[in-house]
C-alpha cells in the first residue's frame, strides 16, 4: 500500500494543482511496480520502492539539497520542472524491476521503460501531461542518475557528462518553454546518493532474512570452501551495501554542509560482533567519499554554473558521531581525501566570525564544567570503595555470562576437569586441574574464547600489546593479536623459566612503552604469577589490562582487590579447593606425587605449577 | 596500503593486501583464501600512493587476483603511463583491464604482464626483479630477526652452539611483517593442507604460528609440551593428543639441526600417527631435517639468507662474528 503523506512533502506539495494531480495519477498507478525484491540473482539488493527509497529521496530533496529560492516561481524551479523532478524520482529505479535486473545498466532499463509506457500505454500518454520532447528529457535525467557499468557507453559520456544533458533544454511548446535537464540529473543523482541512512531499510523480517543468510555462507565453511566467484560473493557484497545502511541514523543539513548522522548504537553492536573499528571506519569512510566525490562533481559540472548554486549549494559533506575512536579512525581515513568542495561564491568571513564565537562559548562552558567535576569526584569515592568490596566478594567481571555457561558446559562434558594431587606452588597443593590445553585445542572453543576476548579489547582507545603468559596464554594471545592486528609478545612465569630457552624468556622493554599492556593467562588462582611477571618484566600497572580464562578463587588465598580490578574473566564458576602442602598427605619424603611434575623437576624442591 | 620500495619502484602484491584488509574486516572468519578480489578502496589506496610519489614506478601484482568492480581500473587511466601490471592470469582480470583501460597492452603474447606500449621493454626488463621482490621481502624479514651474541648461542634441542640467533619473538610484534610471513607460509601449504588432520607444534614459536595457521585453514592444532627447545615432558604423558591412524604437519620456527623434528616423528610414529611433512619460517641447510622426513618445507634456509651461520659442538668465541 502506497503511503499518502508523500504529498505534503514539499517538492510534491509546491506543484500546481494540475501537476499534482496528473502525479497522484502516475503514483497510483506505477509506484506498486517498484521493485520489493530483496534477493534476485543472487544478488541482495537495497529497497527501490516507494514507500521508501522513492520517499526518501523526496525528502532529501525538500529538505536538504534545496534552497528557499529553488521553490521561489521567479528564481526557482517552475511547477513544470519540478513535475519532471518528481516523475524521475518515481522512476528512476523501475529498471531494477526487470527480468534481467542488474545493478550495471538499470538506469538505462529504466528510461526505457518510460519509453515503452509512453508508446503503449494509453493510460500514461493521455495522464502524464508530458510532450515527446519532455519524454526524452525525462529519460536522461532517470539515464543520468546512475553510471552505466556495462561497457555501453564510454566513460567520459556516462552521467552528468552525458552530451544529452543541457543547462536549458528548448521545447518546440514555446519559446518561454525550456527544461535544465542536467541542473535536474544532478539533483535526483545525488539525492538518490544520500539516501543511505536506515529509513531504506524495511521491515525488521527483511533484516532476519539478511543475517540468516550470512551466517549460514560463513557458518559452514572453510577457506577452501568459500565460493568467491558466484553466490557466495554476490550475497556477501550486497550485504556489504545493505549492513552500511545502518550506519547512518540521519541525513541532514547544517548550514552549507550536508551532515550524516552516525548511529553510535549500531556501531557499538558491530563491534560487539567482533567488527573492528578500524573497519567501521573504513566503511563510513567509504560512504563520505564515494558522496563526496559526487557532489564535487555536481558542482563543478553544475551546481557552480549559472544561478544553481542559489538553488542547491553544498561546501561539503561530513558525519557527526559520538564515538571519539570512530571519529578519530575515520577522519585519519579520509584525510588524505579531504578536499573541501567549495562552491565558487564561498562566504569565508562571516563563517569565521561564527566560529570565533562559538570557541569562546567553548571555553567558558569547559571552566564551568571542571568545577563540577571536582564535586563528581568526591562524591565517587564513596561508591568506588563499595564496588571495591563487591569485587572481592564476586571476582573480575566475566566478560560474557553465555560464554561462561558454555565453557562450563564443555568443562563438563568433555571431562576436561581432572582430579587427584597437583602442585600449585611452594605453599599450596590442589585437588583438581582444569585441562586448558585440551580447551584451547578445540577449535570451536577457541574461536569462542578469543572472539569475546576481540569484542572486549575492541575499542580500546590507546594502542596495545597483547603479552600472553606461558603457552596456553601465549596461544590464546596469538589469535587476538592477529584479529585485532596488533603486537604480541609473550612472557614466561618463574614456574616455566626452566622450560623455555633462554632468549625467549626475555622481552624489550620498549615493546611496552606507551602502550596497554593486556596479560592473557588461562588460570588465575592467587595472582602471584601475574604479581612476579609484573615485577621481573617491569610492566605498568597503572593502565594494564588482565585476561584470563578462568578465574579460581580459594579460601586460602585472599582476593587481590588491585588487580581484581584490572582483571576480566570468561568463567569464574570454578573456585579451587587447596591443600597446605606441609599437611598434604601426598608430600612425602622426596616431594609431592603431583600428576602435573615434570621429567626434569628437582625432587627436594617443590616447583610453582600451576598460580 | 602495503608496498615493497626498491629504487624507484612500488611494487604491490594485491593478493597480500587485501589478506591484510579483510583480516580485519572479517575478524571472526579469517582464512586464508587462493583468491582475491580487489576492492573499489583498494584501488583509491594505489590512487593514492601514485600521486604521493610522482617519480615512482609502479608495479601491480595481480597474482590470485580475480576479481574488480567494474568501472574500478578506469580510475587509474590518467596514470597508466607510470603503472606495469604483472600475473593478470585470472580471465576476469584480463577482461577489466583490456576494457577499461585500453591503452594497455600484453608485453608479450604468451606472458601476464600488461603496460603501455612504450614501456615494453622495462616491464620486460623488471620481470625476472619482479619475480624475485616476494623472496627478497621473505629474506629481508628473517634476516632481520637473526643477530649474534656476545657469546655462542647455545641450541637447547641439540646440545650445539652456533654463532647466530634467529629471534622469532621478536616477529610477532611487527604485525605487518609477522602477516606477510604467515601469509607466504600459508601459500606454500595451501594445496598441502588437506592432507593432514591436525598440525603439531613443540616450541613456543612454532605453537604460535601453528595457531595462527590453524586458525587461517580451520583445522585442528595440537601442541606437543615438553619436547622442546629445554625437554620437560610431564611424568607419565601418554601423548594422548596424538592419534592412531591420523595424518600430521609439523610447525617450527627454525629448524637448526632436526632434534625436534626427529623427536616429534618419533612420538607420532609410536601412537601409529603420520608425519606428512614439515613446515616453518627458516631452516639451517636447504638439506636440513631431510635425512629424517622426505618433505621439510621453509620460507628460507641460513644459505639464501647469505649469513655465515655456523654450528660448532663447543663453546668457541672465536666462531662469534
Amino acid at each position: 500500500m502506497i503511503r499518502e503523506d508523500y504529498k505534503d512533502i514539499r517538492c510534491i506539495a509546491e506543484m500546481t494543482d494540475q501537476y499534482q494531480k496528473s502525479f497522484d495519477l502516475m503514483v497510483n498507478e506505477y509506484a506498486k511496480k517498484l521493485s520489493d525484491k530483496l534477493i534476485e540473482n543472487n544478488s541482495v539488493y537495497t529497497l527501490h520502492d516507494f514507500n521508501h527509497h522513492c520517499f526518501n529521496i523526496y525528502k532529501i530533496i525538500s529538505e536538504v539539497l534545496f534552497s528557499e529560492i529553488a521553490f521561489d516561481k521567479k528564481r526557482g524551479l517552475d511547477s513544470r520542472e519540478l513535475y519532471i523532478l518528481n516523475l524521475a524520482v518515481l522512476f528512476h529505479d523501475i529498471g531494477m524491476n526487470s527480468l534481467d535486473m542488474s545493478r550495471d545498466n538499470h538506469s538505462k532499463l529504466s528510461a526505457d521503460y518510460v519509453q515503452e509506457l509512453y508508446d503503449t500505454q494509453e493510460f500514461f500518454k493521455k495522464n502524464s501531461l508530458l510532450t515527446l520532447q519532455e519524454i526524452k528529457a525525462l529519460k536522461e535525467i532517470i539515464i543520468a542518475h546512475s553510471d552505466i557499468k556495462d561497457g555501453s557507453v564510454p566513460e567520459q559520456y556516462n552521467g552528468l557528462k552525458s552530451p544529452n544533458l543541457t543547462i536549458e533544454c528548448k521545447l518546440d511548446s514555446g519559446a518561454d518553454k525550456y527544461l535544465r535537464t542536467l541542473f535536474l540529473a544532478a539533483v535526483l543523482r545525488i539525492a538518490d546518493e544520500l539516501d543511505v541512512s536506515c529509513r531504506r531499510l524495511g521491515e525488521a523480517d527483511l533484516e532476519r532474512e539478511l543475517r540468516k543468510i550470512e551466517e549460514k555462507v560463513y557458518s559452514n565453511k572453510s577457506g577452501n570452501d568459500f565460493d568467491t566467484k558466484g553466490k557466495d560473493f554476490d550475497y556477501l557484497n550486497s550485504l556489504k551495501h545493505w549492513k552500511r545502511l545502518h550506519y547512518i541514523s540521519d541525513v541532514k543539513r547544517e548550514e552549507n554542509n550536508i551532515v550524516l548522522q552516525i548511529d553510535d548504537e549500531e556501531i557499538r553492536k558491530e563491534m560487539d560482533a567482533s567488527q573492528s573499528i578500524l573497519s567501521l571506519a573504513q566503511e563510513i569512510m567509504n560512504i563520505v567519499v564515494k558522496i563526496r566525490d559526487e557532489i564535487k562533481m555536481a558542482n563543478k559540472i553544475v551546481f557552480s554554473t549559472k544561478d544553481f548554486h542559489q538553488m542547491v549549494y553544498i561546501q561539503d559533506i561530513s558525519f557527526n558521531t559520538n564515538n571519539n575512536e570512530l571519529e578519530k579512525k575515520t577522519h585519519e581515513a579520509i584525510d588524505y581525501r579531504k578536499t573541501a568542495i567549495v562552491n565558487s561564491l564561498e562566504k569565508p568571513s562571516e563563517n569565521i566570525k561564527e566560529t570565533l564565537t562559538e570557541i569562546i562559548k567553548e571555553k567558558d562552558n569547559k571552566n564551568d564544567e571542571i568545577a563540577s567535576l571536582e564535586k563528581r569526584k568526591l562524591d565517587s569515592l564513596d561508591v568506588l570503595k563499595e564496588n571495591k568490596n563487591k569485587l572481592e566478594e564476586t571476582g573480575p567481571k566475566v566478560l560474557d555470562e553465555k560464554i561462561e555457561e558454555e565453557l562450563s558446559k564443555e568443562v563438563i562434558q568433555r571431562g576436561l576437569i581432572q582430579f587427584g594431587h597437583y602442585i600449585l606452588n611452594n605453599d599450596y597443593c590442589a585437588r583438581d586441574w582444569i585441562d586448558t590445553r585440551e580447551l584451547i585445542e578445540t577449535k570451536k572453543i577457541l574461536s569462542k574464547i578469543v572472539g569475546v576476548i576481540v569484542k572486549n579489547l575492541n575499542g580500546l582507545e590507546e594502542e596495545s600489546v597483547i603479552i600472553g603468559v606461558d603457552l596456553i596464554g601465549a596461544l590464546v594471545a596469538a589469535r587476538v593479536s592477529f584479529t585485532l592486528q596488533n603486537p604480541l609478545t609473550y612472557v614466561v612465569s618463574s614456574k616455566n623459566e626452566g622450560l623455555n630457552a633462554d632468549m625467549e624468556v626475555e622481552i624489550s622493554p620498549r615493546l611496552l612503552e606507551n602502550k596497554i599492556p593486556v596479560l592473557i593467562t588461562d588460570v588465575i588462582v592467587s595472582y602471584e604469577t601475574i604479581k612476579k611477571i609484573i615485577e621481573k618484566y617491569k610492566i605498568n600497572t597503572e593502565k594494564i589490562l588482565i585476561v584470563t580464562v578462568f578465574y579460581r578463587p580459594s579460601k586460602e588465598y585472599g582476593s587481590e582487590s588491585n588487580f581484581i580490578e584490572k582483571t576480566v574473566s570468561l568463567n569464574n564458576k570454578y573456585p579451587i579447593e587447596l591443600y597446605n602442602k606441609l599437611d598434604c598427605r601426598y608430600n612425602k619424603k622426596g616431594g609431592c606425587f603431583a600428576k602435573n611434575r615434570t621429567l626434569n623437576q628437582k625432587d627436594e624442591k617443590s616447583e610453582e605449577m600451576m598460580d | 596500503m602495503i608496498s615493497f620500495d626498491k629504487d624507484k619502484i612500488i611494487y604491490i602484491a594485491t593478493d597480500f593486501n587485501m589478506f591484510f584488509i579483510t583480516a580485519s574486516e572479517r575478524m571472526k572468519y579469517i582464512r586464508y583464501d587462493q583468491e582475491y578480489d580487489l576492492t573499489e578502496s583498494f584501488v583509491d589506496e594505489i590512487i593514492r600512493c601514485i600521486i604521493s610519489k610522482p617519480n615512482f614506478e609502479i608495479i601491480i601484482d595481480l597474482n590470485n587476483v580475480g576479481y574488480v568492480p567494474s568501472r574500478s581500473l578506469s580510475r587509474l587511466s590518467e596514470y597508466i603511463s607510470r603503472v606495469i601490471f604483472y600475473n593478470v592470469n585470472k580471465s576476469m582480470m584480463i577482461s577489466r583491464i583490456e576494457n577499461e583501460l585500453p591503452e594497455l597492452v600484453r608485453a608479450k603474447t604468451d606472458n601476464s604482464i600488461y603496460c603501455i606500449e612504450s614501456r615494453i621493454d622495462k616491464a620486460l626488463k623488471l620481470e625476472k626483479e619482479i619475480k624475485d621482490i616476494r623472496k627478497n621481502e621473505i629474506r629481508r624479514v628473517i634476516k632481520s630477526l637473526i643477530s649474534s651474541k656476545e657469546e655462542p648461542n647455545y641450541l637447547e634441542s641439540s646440545g650445539l652452539y652456533s654463532n647466530f640467533y634467529v629471534d622469532v619473538k621478536q616477529l610477532f610484534v611487527n604485525v605487518q611483517d609477522f602477516y606477510y610471513i604467515v601469509f607466504c607460509l600459508a601459500e606454500q601449504l595451501y594445496s598441502k593442507m588437506n592432507r593432514v588432520d591436525a598440525i603439531v607444534s613443540s616450541s613456543k614459536n612454532g605453537a604460535i604460528i601453528a595457531c595462527i595457521l590453524a586458525g587461517l585453514f580451520d583445522i585442528k592444532e595440537v601442541h606437543i609440551i615438553g619436547v622442546g627447545p629445554k625437554y620437560a615432558m610431564k611424568l607419565g604423558d601418554s601423548i594422548d593428543c596424538i592419534k592412531e591412524g591420523k595424518k600430521y604437519a609439523f610447525i617450527y620456527d627454525f629448524m637448526c639441526t632436526g632434534t625436534e623434528l626427529k623427536i616429534i616423528s618419533a612420538l607420532i610414529n609410536s601412537k601409529k600417527g603420520v608425519l606428512e611433512f614439515a613446515a616453518g619460517i627458516a631452516k639451517y641447510k636447504e638439506h636440513t631435517g631431510k635425512n629424517i622426513l622426505e618433505n621439510v618445507y621453509a620460507l628460507a634456509s641460513t644459505d639464501e639468507l647469505e649469513i655465515d651461520y655456523k654450528i660448532f659442538g663447543e663453546f668457541k668465541r672465536e666462531e662469534i662474528q
